[in-house]
């Protein structure tokens, strides 16, 4: 692009957030092969390979979803939110660059699950009429700022359109 | 103004209830297979154990969901917080607020208990936001700030964007017939060629000839054809075995010819019929401009009307069906924002059968702020390569599959594999765009070749899309979302040079 990219990054404890949610997620898969193997044990044996292939998704989903996928993930999202416009860009295999123009917003929303809360994040959510863009994992108090930015920017573009 | 409020405690109840009513089959079944064996159905230890929990959890749930959910206005803005786990908060302008209304059931009217349902453009969810369990008065005083803003906000000049008129009765179906005869006199007027120079009123309609030649080159008769084919062999299979053999043999001493003649003439019956279903459909087209207001008239049997303010169009749409293209017709479509989401509104042919040279007058005429640009910049020759193996690649199992499934005449099974290359090769060559002031212009073929005429202002969202085989050779694909009343939807051209992303990207943004 010979439009320069968005300045802004997301908060780099969104890595770890994301690493977490990926343990969790190995958590569950082990959980459901103890589960199989319970199952197997008492409703009469279940061929073995069944287990092979729960494991192999929790190995790979592990690889990925720890080491691989939330470095990666972190390094190329980027936004920027200027006067009259939200531009994010965000995609590993396709990218995608979308540009939300603040007279175009409809409202902005904030959203949090346990895991984020935990590490002090969120994520932005802007709607337009018809489309949802989300920023993930930023701190909470940016998050915050920059919904007032938007929601007060928003209100501005309104006159000049 | 309004202080940070949780809703009317009784709220727990309604969360409590509503998990029940999604409960109360299972807790039946479980109640059935209980009552066959000998214990009673709260004499097993366990069932009782689980229907206790599970009414405690219910309750739980309903009082975390009130504690939790917050909501009050200041300044211009609706704040909502709402969420046990997965915390969300909501913040909606005034401005942006279409409709505020409330609906109570009979329990809630007695505490004097209402919803409020609050919702925003792009109207095609269910209410965006519903407040439940607030106090009547409050509601009102609620409503009556949100309402204010919203009158004089729609008073205000429209300039073709997008508003809301929640108000008006937009589509109105099966009304029309009264208003038919009194107009009839104007319509035969305009059937002569005549232009109607006394009101401000023009009408437009579309005679027989036209509508039938539309109707033999409408896809409609592919639909149909299979429709028949689907009952020939549902039928075929009905028939007796014996009777089968007997046919068979009929059909082996009158040859191969008749079986052709027959299935042409299979063929010739579905395209009669689906010219007789399209005419039935879109007889009587009538088109009358008012002053910022599009009547649309169609349907011999069951009349249809439509009726749609020029400033709520997002868009227009020009399809040239492959069997129309070549004769240089097509239809033209708009889509249109909010309001209609149930009729089948959304599909709304402005015009079923034009000329291609007719266009631009007709859009002129119809909505003058738009203009027809018939010529695009094409796509660059290495996007070539990437349209034909779009085409070919959803055929690459067929070979395999024939290797392995014998078929009588595998050459014409083959014989898909040109014309999804021509297909390819025909949606390269359509492909395109231009931009002319705040207009745009995209072009593109799935089967029919569509050109889509947008305005700036009314692309809610703008996305340059890049995979990295496209990345590599310098390709982009540029995507426009407008509203519809189905929602949203989304236009783009496949691999344009990274060029005109950029040029698509510059115009569309304000501040790059």
């Amino acid at each position: 692009m010979d439009i320069a990219r968005p300045k802004e990054r997301i908060d780099s404890k969104a890595v770890t957030a994301w690493r977490t949610t990926g343990v969790v997620y190995v958590i569950i898969s082990i959980l459901s092969i103890i589960g199989f193997f319970v199952v197997s044990h008492f409703l009469g044996p279940y061929p073995i390979w069944i287990s092979y292939i729960l494991g192999g998704i929790a190995l790979l989903s592990g690889v990925f979803l720890i080491g691989v996928i939330p470095s990666i993930r972190m390094r190329y999202w980027c936004y920027e939110i200027r006067d009259h416009e939200v531009d994010i860009q965000y995609g590993i295999i396709v990218i995608r660059r979308s540009l939300i123009p603040m007279a175009r917003i409809q409202h902005v929303d904030t959203e949090q699950g346990p895991i984020l809360r935990y590490f002090k994040l969120a994520t932005l959510s802007i709607s337009t009429a018809g489309t949802t863009h989300k920023i993930p994992a930023l701190k909470m108090d940016r998050a915050l700022s920059l919904r007032d930015q938007i929601s007060t920017l928003a209100r501005m573009s309104d006159e000049d359109v | 103004m309004f202080s940070p409020e949780r809703a009317h405690p009784i709220m727990i109840f309604t969360g409590f209830f509503r998990q029940i009513r999604g409960f109360i089959f299972p807790i039946l079944v479980a109640f059935g297979f209980q009552a066959r064996s000998e214990s009673g159905f709260f004499e097993n230890r366990y069932t009782l154990m689980i229907t206790i929990v599970f009414f405690l959890l219910s309750i739980g749930a309903g009082l975390l969901k009130w504690y939790f959910f917050l909501y009050d206005y200041k300044d211009g803005v609706l704040h909502i917080k709402s969420g046990v786990f997965i915390k969300q908060e909501r913040f909606i302008k005034k401005e942006r607020i279409q409709t505020v209304s409330y609906k109570a059931n009979i329990f809630w009217r007695m505490m004097d208990l209402v919803t409020l349902q609050i919702e925003t453009a792009g109207g095609y969810k269910e209410p965006e936001i519903d407040i439940e369990a607030v106090d009547r008065k409050k509601a009102e005083e609620l409503r009556e700030v949100l309402k204010k803003e919203f009158d004089q906000w729609s008073s205000q000049g429209t300039n073709g964007e997008f508003y809301r008129e929640e108000n008006e009765i937009d589509f109105q179906v099966n009304e029309a017939s009264k208003n038919s005869e009194t107009n009839s006199k104007q319509v035969a007027c305009f059937e002569k060629g005549e232009n109607h120079e006394n009101g401000k009123a023009k009408t437009l309609k579309v005679g027989y000839k036209p509508l039938v030649l539309a109707g033999m080159t409408s896809s409609g008769i592919g639909v149909i054809f299979s429709f028949i084919a689907v009952i020939f062999g549902q039928g075929i299979a009905l028939i007796p075995e014996d009777m089968m053999n007997r046919v068979f043999r009929v059909f082996q001493n009158i040859g191969g010819s008749v079986i052709i003649s027959l299935i042409f003439m299979g063929f010739l019956l579905a395209w009669v019929i689906s010219i007789i279903r399209f005419v039935i459909s879109y007889g009587d087209f009538t088109i009358e401009k008012k002053e910022d207001e599009i009547l649309i008239r169609r349907g011999l049997l069951e009349q249809k009307q439509v009726a749609l303010k020029t400033h709520r169009i997002q868009g227009i749409r020009i399809v040239e069906g492959m069997f129309r293209q070549p004769f240089g017709y097509g239809s033209i479509h708009v889509e249109v924002a909010g309001g209609a989401s149930k009729e089948e509104g959304f599909q709304t042919v402005i015009h079923p059968f034009i000329k291609n040279t007719e266009v631009y007058d007709f859009i002129k005429h119809i909505a003058p702020e738009r203009e027809f640009i018939n010529s695009v910049k094409k796509l660059p020759k290495r996007s070539l390569k990437k349209y034909l193996f779009r085409g070919l690649a959803p055929l690459f199992p067929l070979p395999i599959a024939f290797h392995y499934v014998p078929t009588n005449w595998p050459w014409l099974g083959m014989g898909i594999f040109p014309a999804a290359a021509i297909l390819g090769y025909l949606r390269y060559k359509d492909g395109g765009y231009r931009i002319d002031g705040d207009h745009l212009v995209f072009r593109y073929r799935v089967m029919a070749r569509t050109t889509v005429l947008l305005r700036r202002k009314q692309i809610q969202s703008f996305q340059i899309q890049t995979n990295f085989i496209q990345k590599m050779r310098n390709l982009t694909t540029p995507k426009a979302s407008i509203l519809t009343a189905r929602g949203s939807a989304e236009f783009m051209v496949k691999d344009l040079t990274k060029e005109a992303g950029e040029e698509l990207w510059r115009w569309y943004s304000k501040d790059v």
